[in-house]
């Protein structure tokens, strides 16, 4: 990549045309479902860590070597972040239906690809 | 039916299509225009120079897909003093690096290793050779010198945007944000370092 970079300013290579077939490739259906699939996973993954991360850092202290006392807080912990999962599951499944009646991504959808409809 | 059907019927194998009927009207996925992947193009574009002070119109760019199809853009852009900035997007933020950051970071590569790496023996070239030693003397302001403080820095800096665990050293951080970041379709350090050169 680096030696490309640098032929290209001395001029021994031309730029390439990013409109040309050569450069492109097509986005597939099934590819799109799991980019949007995955972003989704994350989110949520990512909203049930940080909901525990700020629990443990209000000091909801845990004594690791209390088994009860730990698993009591955990398993109330797993069954929050369950149901909260779950309803956000169904919202990406009743999100999925919107989009394919309308045609329309939601707005905080569109991760880097321009030209949506 | 089976992928190897699949194929005998001309189709893509691991697609199911986007054509749906929804209230008796058709609608179908329209397919979009990406990139190729995993192929690096070089682009001159006079909107590059306005990213930043010293930043040209010269820049190559890859987008690497990853095993699951999601995909990261790399772009390598060139500055006026010859050295390179690695950009990519993360989280929708784009972010820059100094290339040398980078390959220090990746497998700890001496200077004559990054020179000789990018020379090629093409040692009659004065201006690739002029440009690297431009690369190479630049990186000489950071003041670090081994793979492991590139990356302990590199976590340093990116430890608040990454939002990894906290107890990780910041060298672990460093390391994760090369493997996730930068060059995605290759696995190896080693890999992802002859392919920046």
């Amino acid at each position: 990549m680096l030696r490309k970079l640098y032929a290209t300013v001395s001029g021994s290579c031309c730029a390439d045309n990013p409109d040309s077939p050569q450069h492109q490739e097509v986005l597939l259906p099934g590819s799109l479902y799991g980019m949007i699939i995955k972003e989704r996973m994350e989110e949520i993954l990512n909203n049930i860590r940080s909901n525990i991360a700020t629990d443990v850092r209000n000091g909801l202290a845990v004594d690791f070597n209390d088994s009860e006392q730990y698993g009591y807080i955990f398993f109330v912990h797993i069954l929050i972040t369950t149901f909260r999962a779950i309803f956000h599951e169904s919202l990406i499944e009743s999100q999925f239906r919107h989009w394919f009646k309308a045609g329309k991504l939601p707005r905080y959808w569109q991760f880097g690809l321009s030209n949506w409809s | 039916m089976s992928s190897a059907d699949l194929v005998r019927h001309h189709e893509e194998p691991e697609e199911f299509g986007g054509y749906f009927i929804i209230n008796g009207n058709e609608k179908l996925i329209r397919y979009l225009i990406l990139p190729r992947r995993n192929h690096v193009i070089s682009l001159i574009r006079p909107s590059f120079s306005n990213r930043g002070p010293s930043y040209t119109q010269y820049a190559v760019q890859i987008r690497c897909v990853r095993p699951d199809q999601t995909s990261v853009t790399n772009t390598l852009h060139y500055l006026q003093n010859g050295s390179a900035m690695l950009r990519f997007t993360w989280r929708k933020q784009e972010y820059v690096i100094p290339i040398m950051l980078v390959l220090k970071a990746l497998v700890g590569a001496s200077d004559r290793e990054i020179f000789e790496g990018i020379m090629m023996q093409e040692y009659e070239n004065t201006f690739l050779s002029d440009r690297v030693e431009l690369l190479l003397r630049s990186f000489k302001l950071y003041t670090m010198h081994t793979g492991e403080q590139c990356l302990e820095y590199l976590g340093d800096k990116f430890r608040v945007i990454l939002n990894l665990p906290e107890d990780w050293t910041n060298a672990a951080q460093g390391a994760w944000l090369i493997q996730k970041m930068i060059l995605v379709h290759l696995d190896s350090p080693r890999e992802k370092f002859r392919m920046l050169l």
